[in-house]
């Protein structure tokens, strides 16, 4: 088996597990539009990568599968740049709140118990609802009854908000203030949380934004694309944290992954999406919780990762 | 000749206390060589494999040790939150514990002493001694329990190891007889400098001794990388975006659907 060292984890790996892991991450990103950080991380820490580089490496790696999985949705016409852009935007200023909402979280003690708590209840909520009404959606395909839509009272409130626009790609008319407030809002769980934030951003593009599935998941990529380009270089600089070889495996199957992963995607009804995204999230959420309940094999832990 | 003798018993008097803490008293050299003396990083890296043989007497029993410089480690300790769920319960911080422990044995541990305990006590090697040296910032209470999961870990990820039985001998020649151990180094092993430690040891007692020093470093690509992460960290970061980005774009060229615009 051919083995690469990597100089900045300081291990070596075997070159097609990796290149394995990267493309099967990235065939997830391709298709719901999420980063991966969720999956990669754990698996690279259980190959023996300590977690501070395996967060950091992973973050450079899905620079590489969002650029691929950003252009090949482009290609379909699914990337809303005037809706990412001002996404990002929020999603910049969220962050940089949430690392001093976390900061005084941490002081109030206690704060890390807060967090995993509030994470896994809201994966639960998110993805059950979703799970919910997708099938919902689905099962009323089959039996069309085209049901008037009401306007309800979160609609009614939105209308009112100043400076409404047209997302075109989106084909919905919104108050410009809507994706600036609810990316900073995701913007700040994402910081306080530890994670990409896709596992948020793409029910509230869904539920909030009204979002078409299919473009939800193209801007979600062309957003996570610069958070990942933002913290790549900001772990570079501070931490050291970036090991390049272990990227650079990860992104070739990746960015590979993104490309089959978007073919998939497009071949799959929205509410199909929306139902397989919510059992991916249900999934993560198990996973959070039985890490939570069973005995760990050993009391210590290195520092760092989600 | 009173003088003479003062001075002889002056003399073994001092060798008794300088030989004293290890019992390992008159002591020989062993002759022991290892190869290589630099182990190499190179890319394709994956762990190596390190020679050591030597002579002892034919009656005697013999023990490696590789051990590395010690550090201050601060581990995240696990532990239930109400009583129900397992989360990082603050930090740990060690002291004294060295980055990497292997130890070799032509015997186990019961047969070069009587227990783990006294080979602790008399040969100052294995696990137990390990534990004896660290220090651990917790109640005294918790620390053995904290040392055993330390060991745990670090037995976990490679960097401890103990082989009993694993060094061979060859054919005696008069009073002396060869050895020989291939040390499995770990791919994990950080860059440094290393002790590569032979005893030689008669009932329970250590009767010889050599040490030797082994250099672990990075060379080629390896070096190259950690050296532009560490001294231009700005400029790496950078590369590795525009070099992720150019990955993302020549995988859409190539295996793209090559289609411009258009809806879904």
């Amino acid at each position: 088996m051919l083995h690469l060292y990597l100089p900045i984890a300081g291990n070596s790996v075997n070159v097609l597990l990796v290149f394995g892991l990267g493309g099967l991450v990235g065939i997830l990103s391709g298709i719901f539009g999420v980063g991966g950080g969720f999956l990669m991380t754990p698996l690279l820490i259980m190959i023996g990568i300590p977690p501070t580089v395996a967060a950091a490496s992973d973050s450079n790696q899905i620079v590489g599968a969002s650029t691929s999985g950003t252009l090949a949705h482009y290609k379909m016409g699914n990337v809303d740049f005037k809706m990412g852009i001002l996404l990002l935007i929020g999603g910049v200023a969220g962050g940089t709140l949430g690392v001093q909402v976390i900061k005084v979280l941490r002081q109030m003690g206690n704060a890390d118990f807060l967090i995993k708590i509030t994470y896994v209840l809201m994966l639960g909520f998110v993805g059950s609802y979703m799970f919910i009404e997708s099938l919902q959606a689905l099962r009323k395909n089959k039996a069309p009854t085209t049901a008037p839509k009401k306007e309800s009272k979160y609609a009614q409130l939105v209308g009112k908000l100043p400076w409404q626009t047209d997302f075109e790609k989106s084909g919905i008319r919104l108050s410009v203030l809507m994706p600036l407030i609810l990316g900073t809002f995701v913007g700040i769980l994402a910081a306080i949380m530890g994670v990409g934030g896709g596992f948020i951003m793409v029910p509230v593009m869904v539920y909030l934004l009204r979002m078409p599935m299919h473009v939800v998941v193209g801007t979600s990529l062309f957003q996570i694309l610069f958070t990942c380009i933002d913290v790549t270089i900001m772990q570079s600089y501070s931490n050291h944290t970036v090991d390049f070889i272990l990227a650079l495996i990860l992104l070739l199957g990746s960015t590979l992954g993104a490309q089959f992963g978007a073919k998939i995607s497009k071949k799959l009804k929205g509410d199909q999406l929306k139902i397989l995204l919510a059992s991916l999230v249900l999934i993560v959420m198990v996973k959070i919780l039985l890490d939570l309940l069973l005995t760990p094999h050993i009391m210590l832990a290195l520092k760092g990762g989600h | 000749m009173i003088k003479n003798k003062i001075w002889m018993s002056v003399i073994i008097l001092t060798m008794y206390f300088i030989c004293l803490p290890k019992s390992a008293c008159s002591t020989v050299s062993v002759k022991v060589k290892h190869e290589p003396n630099l182990i190499a990083i190179s890319a394709f890296f994956n762990g190596t494999q390190l020679t050591v043989s030597g002579k002892i007497a034919a009656e005697n029993e013999v023990a490696i040790i590789v051990k590395g410089t010690q550090e201050e480690l601060t581990l995240k300790k696990k532990g239930k939150a109400l009583g129900l769920l397992w989360m990082n319960m603050g930090d740990v911080h060690f002291k004294k514990v060295p980055n990497l422990y292997i130890l070799y044995s032509s015997k186990g541990m019961m047969e070069l002493a009587a227990s783990d305990a006294i080979a602790s006590e008399q040969l100052g090697i294995g696990f137990e001694s390990l534990k004896k040296e660290m220090e651990i910032e917790a109640p005294q209470a918790k620390r053995n329990y904290l040392a055993q999961e330390f060991l745990k870990l670090k037995k976990n990820q490679g960097l401890y190891a103990f082989h009993p039985g694993e060094i061979s001998f060859g054919q005696k020649s008069g009073t002396d007889k060869s050895f020989k151990a291939a040390v499995w180094i770990p791919p994990r092993i950080p860059t440094g400098e290393y002790q590569v430690q032979v005893m030689e040891i008669h009932n329970g007692m250590i009767v010889g001794n050599s040490i030797d020093q082994l250099k672990v470093e990075e060379q080629g690509i390896p070096a190259m990388i950690s050296s532009l992460a560490f001294n231009h960290s700005l400029f790496y970061g950078f590369l590795a975006v525009l070099i992720a980005v150019a990955a993302g774009l020549l995988m859409d060229f190539f295996f793209g659907t090559g289609k411009g615009g258009g809806a879904h």
